[in-house]
């Protein structure tokens, strides 16, 4: 609601400098989480397959659900 | 920007496994990640609302700006639930992913906060990789399935990053699409993901 309420481009400057800043303090500290658990060397294997997986299911089935969609509402026009 | 942030968590992760850190840090981890995350979520809010431009194109825009990014969301979904059959993953939990939407900052923390570090990094290279491949197949989705369909393997990085490649591709019209599907997307995500978790 403040950023609809104030002028565009409001303090943008300042604005990507937090936000850059609490970006990668919340990756650093993800880190941290992470590096605290000793067996993280032996899961980065599998975090890789399952996020290879994953990643290619998503890309998939977004294009097999946009091609149903739009000919779904192609054909209902006609 | 995706080096620094990758060198971020690398930073993290290799400083808090070889000891670096001093207890107090790594125990004020947790809060300090918590105010980081309320801190980025109002201006991920106050980025949306202050955008003009991108809230008249979505106002002046065709009906595939609407059908897309609701057959994305629906594709994803599902993409995201069938992985749970394949891999150890909890239903929920593959979902919980799939609704980052390729945005792979915000997902793997507010994922990490609530499930855990390690489903934090799964959410954070799914999406990572789901911007790659974007970046790789458009021209392909282009040539076999229409300037449309190409929108939807970007997710929210289609008003940002996989931008240009869309439009260089799949044209000025499919970009309009592009950019308002990824504002949808992004709009959504933070709505989604915690649905899920």
């Amino acid at each position: 609601m403040a950023g609809m309420l104030l002028a565009a481009g409001f303090a943008a400057k300042i604005k990507n400098t937090f936000f850059n800043f609490s970006l990668l303090a919340l990756l650093f500290f993800m880190g941290v989480s992470l590096g605290k658990d000793k067996d993280i060397l032996s899961k980065i294997a599998d975090f890789g397959i399952i996020s290879g997986i994953m990643s290619i299911s998503v890309v998939i089935f977004s294009i097999i659900g946009v091609l149903i969609i739009t000919k779904l509402f192609k054909k209902a026009e006609k | 920007m995706i080096i620094v942030m990758m060198i971020a968590i690398l930073a993290g992760a290799s400083a808090a496994y070889l000891g670096f850190l001093p207890e107090q840090v790594l125990n004020l981890s947790g809060s300090l990640t918590d105010w980081s995350l309320i801190l980025l979520l109002f201006l991920i809010g106050f980025d949306i609302g202050n955008n003009k431009q991108s809230m008249k194109t979505l106002m002046s825009a065709d009906r595939f700006t609407v059908l897309v990014p609701v057959g994305t969301i629906l594709g994803t979904l599902f993409g995201g639930y069938v992985v749970s059959f394949i891999t150890v993953l909890a239903p929920k939990d593959a979902l919980a992913i799939a609704s980052g939407f390729g945005w792979y900052s915000f997902s793997a923390v507010m994922i990490a906060q609530v499930k855990g570090s390690d489903l934090g990094a799964i959410a954070f290279l799914s999406n990572v990789f789901r911007e790659t491949i974007t970046l790789l197949c458009v021209p392909f989705v282009v040539k076999y399935f229409g300037a449309y369909a190409a929108v939807a393997p970007g997710g929210a990085t289609t008003m940002d990053v996989t931008l240009p490649v869309i439009e260089k591709y799949a044209g000025k019209r499919a970009a309009i699409v592009g950019f308002v599907h990824g504002v949808i997307l992004s709009a959504l995500a933070p709505v989604f993901v915690p649905l899920f978790l």
